[in-house]
Formats: C-alpha cells, structure tokens, sequence
C-alpha cells in the first residue's frame, strides 16, 4: 500500500524506501496478526473457520454418501428413525437419508450464502460510502438518508420483505442478507473516511496538489477499509445466522433436496421428541461457524484498534 | 429540552417518508403484479378490478402514490388472504400478545443481564468473567428457532414443567378486557389466569430474549469497566463512601445510560424476532401470523406487517433518543 508520505515525497522529487515510510507509518497488520497469534479466542476462531471451509472444500471425500441418497427410506417409519450406527453417525433423516453427509454437504451452502451475501452487500456499502465520503454536500446527503432509511426497518424484517418479493430461492436469502448488511457498511465507511480526510497527512496530500482522485482511492480509502474487513468477518456470523432464520420460514431454496443447515434444523422440528440429534447436529454447526466469525472479529477489531493498546 | 425533541421530529418526517416509498415500490414489485398479488388466486376478475381501482393503477405514479399514503395512514393494508378478514382487524387482534412477548423478553434480558455484566465488571479477569463472555457470545450465535426448540425440547416436551404451545391453558377461565392476558387476570382479579398466562410466557420470552441477554450483559460490563475508571469513581472512593454507595450512586447511575438505547434498539428487533420465536411455540400473536402469511404468498399481511413494525421501531428509537437527552445533560448540552 502506497501511503501519503511516498506520494508527496514523490510530488517533490524525492525518494523515500520501503524501510523509511514503514518506520513513519505502517506496519499496524502485521502487529495486529502478531496480536491475534497470541490470543487464544482467535486462535480457536480462526481454527474453526479452518474447519468449515476445508469440510466445505472436501465435502464429496469427508461425507460417506451423497446428500441426496434415500436408500434408506424403507428403514423409517413414521415418528420412528434409525438412530446412530457405525454407518450412519448421526442418524437417518424422514427422507431416508444421511444426516452426518447433508451436514457435510450443508457447510458449501452456509458459506457460501455467507460470503456472497457480505461480498455483495460490502461491494453496494462500500460503494455508497464511497460516495458519501469522498463528496460532502447533497452526494453525502441523499446516500445518506437512503442508508437511514434501511436502518430504519429491523434487518429481519427487511430480509423477510426482500426475500418474499423475490420468492424462496438461495439467491433470495442471498440478496436479502446482502441488502440488510448495505447500510452498515456504508455508515461504517464514510465515518472513517470523515476521520480519514480531518488527518494531517490529507492535508499534506492536498497542499503537494494532489488529485481528489489520487488522494481518495490511493489513501482515504485504503486507510478506512480495516474497520469494514472486521465488519465484513462479523457480519458473516450474522448471515448465516440470517439465512438460517429465513430458510425457517420457508424463504430458502423450495428444493427439498438442497442440504441447508437452516433448512434441516427447520425440517427436524416434529422429530425434536423421537430423533433429537436431527435438529441438534445442524444447530450446533451453525452456531460453530458464526461463533468462529464472531471470535476471529472482534478479536481482529480489539488487535486493529489503537484504543485497546494504551 | 424542547428543541432536542423538535428537532429529532424533524429528522423523523423523512425517514417516515422514505418509507412509504420503499414499501410503494414494494408492492409494485410483487410476483405478477401489484393488484394480483394482493388478492386470493381464485378471485373473480371484478375482485382485481376492485383492488386495482384502490391502487388507482390507471392513473398517474405520483396519485397512486398518494392513494397509497392515504391508505397506510390509515393503516388500511387490505384483506387478509389466509383469513379474509381485514389485516388490521388482525393486528389489532394479535398485538398484544406479541407486545407482551416481546416486553417480557426484554424483562428476562434485563434482570439477568444487568446484575451478570456488573459482576462479570467487578471480577474482571477472573474465571466466571471470562465463563459469562464466553456464554455472551454464544447467546448471540444461538438463532433465535433453535433456542426455541431445545427450551420446548427439555423444559416442556421431555420435564414436562411448562406448557409446551398457546397463550393460555383452555381450561383456566378468564376474560381479556385488555388483551394483555397476565394485566387482563391481574384487573380482573383472577389471579390463577395471570400466573397461567406467565406460564405460557416464560419459554418463548427465554428464547426471544437470548440475544437481547447476551448484548446486555456485555454492554454492562464494557460500561461499568469504562465507568469504574472515571476520577469522579475514585473521588467517590477517596471520599471514604461505601462500596454500595458508589456503585449505586455513581458507577450503575451512568453505567446504565447507554442501557436505554440497547433496550430501545433490542425492543424493534425483538417485535420482527416474534415471527420466529411465536411460530415454534404456536404463540398466537402476529409473529406466527406473519410466518403463516409468507407460506401462504399472503401479501397483504406481509406489508401490514412491515409498515407497522418499521414505524414502532421509528418510534421507540424516537422516544429513546429523547428519553436519553432527558436523563444525560451531556447530550441536552451538546
């Protein structure tokens, strides 16, 4: 990352080295990681979330079957499933199929839902506090009172609202997710860019005559995206969480055959009393993932913030 | 005092009317149409006509605009498709027991919230600060169904201690003049209908206010650590008062300020929380009614809905901001 001292240094013909602008400034990542190796909650986050994505990556070797394999449908009977064997581990689901291997298979969902919903939403937030940062006046209004009006419905609701218009589908909860998540990072981003642009080094910048544009993207902007990558890794607790919610009031994919966390915990309901390993083993792994998000970002935003370390 | 509010209304006016736009377009977006969509599947071409016509469809955008302005103030959001009936006679019917819900969630979050964050604050670092952190963050990562079913799981299916659906037990008389059933029993004098709508409470208020609970607790111990590290803390302490004194008088005095926007901020999401939490307990306020209404396409529900929780949350968060410049003279001030 460029910083304002080597643009400036450059403005006025002189060069500075690596070494020297990180003696000036910088350097606040790496003291942050070596922070996070040594505390123990995000070591355990980070391990978590390790987990998820390689079970997410090798779900077809991990699972012994395929999500959607009924074979053993003949083996249910009504209010009755077969509990846990050494071939089923967590048992057979109403439908005749493996738990443990939709578990498995769920995680890709979750994730993903996950991570697009944030990506998507970061992209849009990003953009619109973009907007309002770098331009003061109506721009920064107008986004603005648009951002107060989405904070202005309870998310849930707002993602119920979207996702209903849209119809049950995983790019629905998709986009929902995304939409309730839009004006947080927008509000996020344009205060630090407020904080960003007060700072003596944008007053430099501008004094060497440099272009809003340069000062902007090569400064403001990179120097305001931590506080947002921490909200980006909180928020993906909060979207699977989300999803979850809304996979419960039939919002997700229609497809019964998709292995969803939400969608399993939500199906296992009237078997809670016979087979209560069928609404626990989805509910403890979407409370795993979110609290390896939530461990991993707050410890990320007590590292990154100066605050922490007086 | 009074320009705080003033202007605070102000800032209400084009919120509120933002709003209204976005739930406009809203229901101009609906699958087939604005004035299908709002009506059954089966009815008759002179029905659609009909909502058509109070849309006002066939003329200009900014009228439908205002015929639509005209009906939400009105808080007339249509006929129920699930239940034929008007969706504010609905509401109207089932708002009580969701507020009731939801008040006492945040009763629960707050009786045990306060008194865990303050102890987890006075013995920080210790082992059980750590244990009520540790818990806080999984109270937050627990959807709010899953909650829901292990407390009706073990407490009501498998222990058999409280009731395992409903509002109130069938057999138990009461008369509801309120519709708040445990201040119904209580004015009626009909002690046994209280305690039997508590009963019916104490589960879905538990899993509603799990999140509120875990927020609680933290935002208490951040501010009375903030708090115990004021001068005006250890001028107090200097001072020679007791332990009880100061931590009333001075550390829980402004500890609790910040509380008053959380529990503002915490009642809004509890409301749209009550779709979750009263469908897994059959709870039958407008929660389950809602979650009834998004499987059966009902639109006109769905809408009714959204409009009047987003315009209580407006409110309350109103009415915080206020009650906040009320009780802290540094924000009056400033």
């Amino acid at each position: 990352m460029t910083t304002a001292f080597t643009d400036i240094a450059t403005a006025q013909g002189l060069e500075l080295t690596h070494g020297e602008v990180e003696q000036i400034g910088g350097g606040l990542w790496r003291q942050a990681l070596r922070r996070l190796a040594h505390s123990p909650a995000a070591i355990v986050g980070t391990i978590l979330i390790t987990c998820f994505v390689l079970v997410a990556i090798f779900a077809p070797w991990i699972a012994p079957y395929a999500p959607g394999d009924n074979t053993w449908l003949s083996e249910v009977r009504p209010g009755e499933y077969p509990p846990p064997s050494a071939e089923h581990w967590l048992g057979i689901d109403p439908q005749g199929r493996d738990v443990f291997s939709r578990l498995i298979y769920g995680t890709r969902q979750s994730l993903l839902i996950g991570v697009v919903s944030v990506v998507l939403g970061g992209l849009v937030g990003v953009g619109l506090g973009l907007l309002a940062g770098a331009f003061s006046g109506w721009v920064d209004t107008t986004v603005m009172r648009f951002v107060d009006i989405l904070l202005s419905v309870p998310s849930l609701l707002l993602a119920i609202a979207i996702a209903a218009v849209l119809g049950p589908s995983l790019t629905s909860v998709m986009i929902a997710i995304a939409v309730t998540s839009v004006p947080i990072f927008a509000r996020l981003l344009r205060g630090q860019m407020l904080g960003q642009r007060a700072s003596d080094y944008v007053l430099a910048a501008k004094a060497s005559g440099l272009r809003r544009r340069t000062i902007v993207f090569g400064h403001v902007l990179p120097n305001s995206m931590t506080p947002v990558l921490v909200q980006g890794t909180l928020y993906l607790s909060i979207a699977i969480i989300d999803a979850a919610g809304l996979a419960f009031l039939g919002l997700s994919s229609p497809d019964p055959s998709t292995p969803e966390w939400g969608r399993m915990l939500t199906d296992a309901q009237d078997a809670l009393a016979t087979a209560p390993l069928l609404a626990i083993a989805p509910g403890i792994a979407i409370v795993l993932a979110a609290l390896g998000f939530t461990l991993l970002g707050e410890q990320m935003r007590e590292a990154l913030d100066p605050k922490y370390h007086r | 005092m009074g320009r705080v509010i003033a202007r605070r209304l102000l800032q209400a006016i084009p919120i509120l009317i933002g709003l209204s736009v976005l739930m406009f377009a809203w229901v101009r977006a609906l699958p087939g149409g604005p004035a299908e969509a709002l009506v059954r599947a089966d009815a008759s071409a002179a029905e659609v006509e009909a909502v058509r016509e109070s849309l006002g469809l066939n003329r200009p955008i900014w009228i439908q605009y205002l015929a639509y302005l005209k009906q939400v103030v009105q808080f007339d959001f249509g006929t129920s498709l699930m239940s034929r009936q008007p969706v504010r006679a609905e509401m109207i019917d089932r708002f009580p027991a969701s507020i009731e819900l939801a008040v006492s969630a945040m009763i629960f979050a707050l009786v045990i919230g306060v008194p865990l964050g303050y102890y987890a604050a006075r013995r920080y670092g210790s082992a059980l600060d750590h244990l009520f952190v540790a818990s806080s963050l999984i109270g937050i990562t627990i959807p709010v169904f899953f909650m829901a079913y292990l407390l009706k799981f073990v407490f009501a299916v498998q222990l058999g201690w409280l009731p395992t659906t409903g509002r109130s037990n069938a057999r138990v008389e009461s008369d509801h003049p309120t519709g708040f059933y445990v201040l119904d029993g209580l004015l009626t004098g009909n002690l046994g209908a209280s305690w039997d709508a508590i009963q019916h409470l104490i589960l879905p208020a538990i899993a509603l206010g799990t999140i509120p609970l875990a927020i609680i607790v933290r935002m208490t111990r951040a501010t009375v650590l903030d708090v115990m590290n004021e001068d005006y803390v250890r001028t107090a302490e200097a001072k020679g008062l007791t332990k009880f004194r100061i931590s009333s008088r001075h550390v829980m005095r402004n500890a609790l300020i910040p509380l008053v926007t959380i529990v503002g901020l915490q009642l809004g999401l509890l409301m749209s929380g009550t779709v979750l939490t009263e469908t897994v307990f059959s709870f039958p306020g407008v929660g389950s009614f809602v979650a009834g209404a998004l499987f059966a396409r009902d639109y006109p529900t769905i809408q009714g809905f959204v409009v009047v929780i987003a315009v209580m949350y407006i409110i309350v968060n109103l009415v915080v901001d206020i009650a906040y410049a009320y009780i802290d003279p540094r924000v009056r001030a400033s």
